[in-house]
């Protein structure tokens, strides 16, 4: 018989009132925990759209800018084309490093590879600078003619192949998730490109790589110099009249920050009205609860309780209701949220990326906290009433 | 109809009533709420998530069998052992589409974003309060 | 030694209208032999008087000493310490809480300071002592009223204290059960703890070995 033991008592004699408690506090510990995973996934897409993209400026035909976008926040297939000879207008410009380019085909829906359209990329091994360091990392090697090197998103048929086409290609490499667009592409060598283009053309689905391959381009990708300020590049191709859209890899995640932080803005603001609205709750109804036990107190008092051991009481019911609440709450967000990643992801429409299991780990803590907190706030001013009034009014009141 | 009392027993077989409901119909092509792919034929074979709802159909009205009847029956040992039996189920319920049958391999179908989640969450609160029930039955038979 | 003896006892509330004096310059003494029942109307300020022997409200002026403590002067944890070991207290009405069962009710005041031993044991004995032992696993709420006053008293006798508190002790009983919470009081004075009794009903004050009668914050003791 002890403080703990008459608080779990004193909780489980009144069911639905604890269980309304508990309720409230385990709301606000769901919507804040989820509320973090859903910001650091929104994040973490959002730095690996950069990563992916590893260029800092990218030129696609003019008129092509939101396609282009399309296809690295939401993975949307698209394909557009300009004449190579951009490349030449383009090394003239100030500030650049390295260029290189890339052409892109997209596949339909039963390509038999995947349920879904599928980005084809080819790339340019000599000059490029974006996809390279990937398969380097993936697989220590290269890639060679007919080898492909495929998104997360892609499934691998047989002793790691993906059949396009009627074809099987052996992989090179497959690069890790990023929560982008580009989990559903497929890269490959220009050369590769031209045997799929004609795989392609066989079964009925006339390609314009066919014929343009070898003179035509989808998109430049440009490394400035360490130091040079992009703005100036973009500043100087624009001017010149150069025929293209430009994308800045900054503005693609500024753009995608903005989106994100209003979202993310509204759920702040409501995750804090909810844990103020909670600990109003909360120590509303507790105080209702020292009032109808003034009695109980008294007698408490009368047997040789000391103050501190009243608020103890009080504390200690409010502290096992917002702990359980706390507990409960963010154990369903991570059962909800987590599995559901990737439908949410798609949901948004933005790129999305679940957090490590350490972050996960921390942010669970946190929010647990946070929403256990609830309960000694709530019921402080209730506990420091209790323990100040005196007895005797206490008691003939209560009578 | 016996005297059914409204206890955290009888809600408890309540919750696992609709949860056994969820698992059996959620997968189901075409009428459930987070049904597996609707072409269910690779090269004229069935495919994994096919397989994975039947099992899941079957499972599931397990657990809502057991489940009505664990509400009828006044026996506190006999509720026990009904709660270890959903217990079991639930347990197969989560262990099917996750590690014994699984769903299809693509990243993007819908048995992988949506069907797969909602079995798991589904699953690990079965087991959850199917625990709780067997717990509960036990603290009853002890106090009796 | 006596048990408890308080010098010019006052007690006065200035909220109202103007000051009014509950207890008023209450000089006594109680021995451990000493079974009293104080009378008087409603407001005479009996309860004030009670509250202060018990230490529960600090005086105006004068002091309290039990067993030779000033408890008037002791700070929060001291004072419950004392009203804890050596005051054993029977409320008016309904005490017993009602989340727990009447066991726990009787061991509470055991454990609200560390303690060695086990008490169990002596608050099964108690029980048996004051008549109900075997509703030890029961809840209050299925107790009558005379049952309840008896495990109060079992509960006040927990932690076997020198000075039992009465407040009203018969006033919602019937006459049955009044007179033999009264014979276990009187009991309890014979094997050695002074009582201390609150009353209206002369009946009941005649248990008592010393009366005293309580008026607008005097108490005036009546010899014979």
């Amino acid at each position: 018989m002890n403080v703990r033991t008459l608080s779990v008592r004193n909780l489980s004699r009144r069911p639905f009132r604890t269980v309304g408690l508990i309720t409230v506090v385990a709301v606000l510990a769901f919507s804040l925990f989820a509320g973090s995973l859903l910001e650091e996934s929104l994040e973490n897409g959002a730095e690996n759209v950069k990563k992916r993209l590893g260029a800092d400026v990218m030129l696609v035909p003019k008129g092509s800018g939101y396609d282009a976008e399309a296809i690295l926040l939401k993975g949307e297939p698209n394909a557009f084309y300009m004449d190579k000879t951009v490349v030449d207008e383009i090394v003239k410009f100030k500030g650049i490093s390295e260029v290189t380019t890339q052409f892109y085909l997209t596949t339909v829906s039963d390509a038999e590879c995947c349920d879904f359209p599928v980005q084809l990329i080819s790339f340019d091994p000599e000059t490029d600078f974006t996809v390279t360091p990937w398969i380097e990392a993936s697989n220590g090697g290269g890639i060679g003619h007919g080898e492909l090197v495929v998104g997360s998103a892609i499934s691998l048929v047989g002793d790691n192949q993906v059949k396009l086409f009627g074809n099987e290609f052996p992989v090179a490499a497959r690069l890790g998730k990023s929560g982008t667009g580009l989990d559903t592409s497929i890269y490959m060598t220009q050369e590769t490109m031209k045997d799929v283009a004609k795989l392609a053309n066989d079964r009925g689905y006339p390609s314009p790589a066919l014929d343009g391959i070898d003179s035509q381009i989808s998109t430049v990708l440009i490394k400035a110099e360490p130091g040079y300020d992009t703005y100036l590049l973009v500043q100087d191709i624009r001017f010149d009249g150069v025929n293209v859209d430009v994308i800045k890899s900054t503005n693609i995640t500024a753009g995608l920050t903005q989106q994100m932080g209003s979202l993310i803005g509204y759920v702040k603001v409501f995750e804090v009205m909810l844990w103020l609205l909670a600990v109003v709750v909360l120590g509303v109804l507790f105080s209702v609860s020292v009032n109808e036990r003034k009695k109980e107190f008294a007698t408490f008092r009368m047997m040789g309780a000391t103050r501190r051991k009243l608020s103890s009481l009080i504390l200690g019911e409010s502290s096992l209701v917002s702990a359980a609440g706390a507990l409960l709450g963010a154990a369903l967000a991570a059962l909800f949220v987590l599995p559901f990643s990737d439908s949410i992801g798609s949901a948004i429409g933005l790129p999305y990326l679940a957090p490590s299991l350490s972050a996960i780990a921390s942010m669970f803590v946190l929010s647990v906290a946070v929403a256990f907190a609830i309960g000694p706030l709530a019921a402080i001013w209730s506990a420091r009433r209790i323990g100040r009034s005196e007895t005797h009014s206490m008691f003939t009141e209560g009578n | 109809m016996t005297n059914i009392k409204l206890n955290i027993e009888t809600i408890i077989a309540l919750v696992l009533v609709v949860l056994g409901l969820l698992i059996a119909i959620g997968p189901q092509p075409h009428i459930g709420p987070f049904h597996v792919c609707e072409h269910d034929m690779v090269a004229g074979i069935k495919n994994v998530c096919y397989w994975t709802a039947r099992a899941e159909l079957g499972m599931g009205a397990a657990i809502v069998l057991l489940s009505v009847l664990s509400i009828f029956v006044k026996s506190k040992d006999t509720r026990t052992g009904l709660g270890v039996g959903i217990l079991a189920t639930s347990v197969l319920a989560l262990l099917v589409p996750t590690v014994l049958i699984g769903v299809c391999a693509g990243a993007m179908m819908t048995c992988r974003t949506t069907t797969l989640p909602a079995l798991t969450a589904i699953g690990v609160l079965a087991v959850v309060f199917s625990v709780v029930y067997i717990l509960q039955s036990r603290r009853k038979a002890r106090a009796a | 030694m006596s048990v408890v003896e308080t010098e010019s006892l006052t007690k006065v509330y200035s909220g109202g209208v103007r000051p009014f004096s509950a207890v008023s310059g209450v000089d006594f003494t109680i021995n451990e032999e000493d079974f009293i029942s104080v009378m008087g109307r409603s407001g005479s300020g009996k309860s004030t008087l009670l509250n202060l022997v018990a230490g529960l409200l600090r005086p105006t002026s004068g002091s309290v000493s039990i067993n030779g403590r000033k408890i008037s002067e002791l700070d929060d944890r001291s004072g419950s310490f004392v009203r804890n070991s050596e005051i054993g207290y029977v409320p008016q009405g309904q005490s017993l809480l009602g989340n727990i069962t009447v066991i726990e009710n009787v061991v509470l005041p055991f454990t609200l300071f560390k303690r060695p031993g086990e008490p169990y044991g002596r608050a099964k004995d108690l029980l048996e002592r004051v008549g109900v032992g075997d509703l030890a696993d029961s809840r209050p709420k299925n107790l009558s009223g005379g049952e309840q006053r008896r495990v109060s008293v079992a509960r006040a006798l927990m932690n076997s204290p020198s000075l039992l508190i009465a407040d009203e002790p018969t006033s919602d009983l019937d006459l049955e059960t009044s007179s033999q919470v009264m014979e276990l009081f009187s009991e309890i004075n014979r094997e050695g703890a002074a009582v201390l009794m609150v009353t209206h009903e002369p009946d009941t004050a005649n248990y008592g070995n010393r009366h005293f009668t309580m008026d607008a914050g005097k108490l005036t003791e009546r010899t014979a």
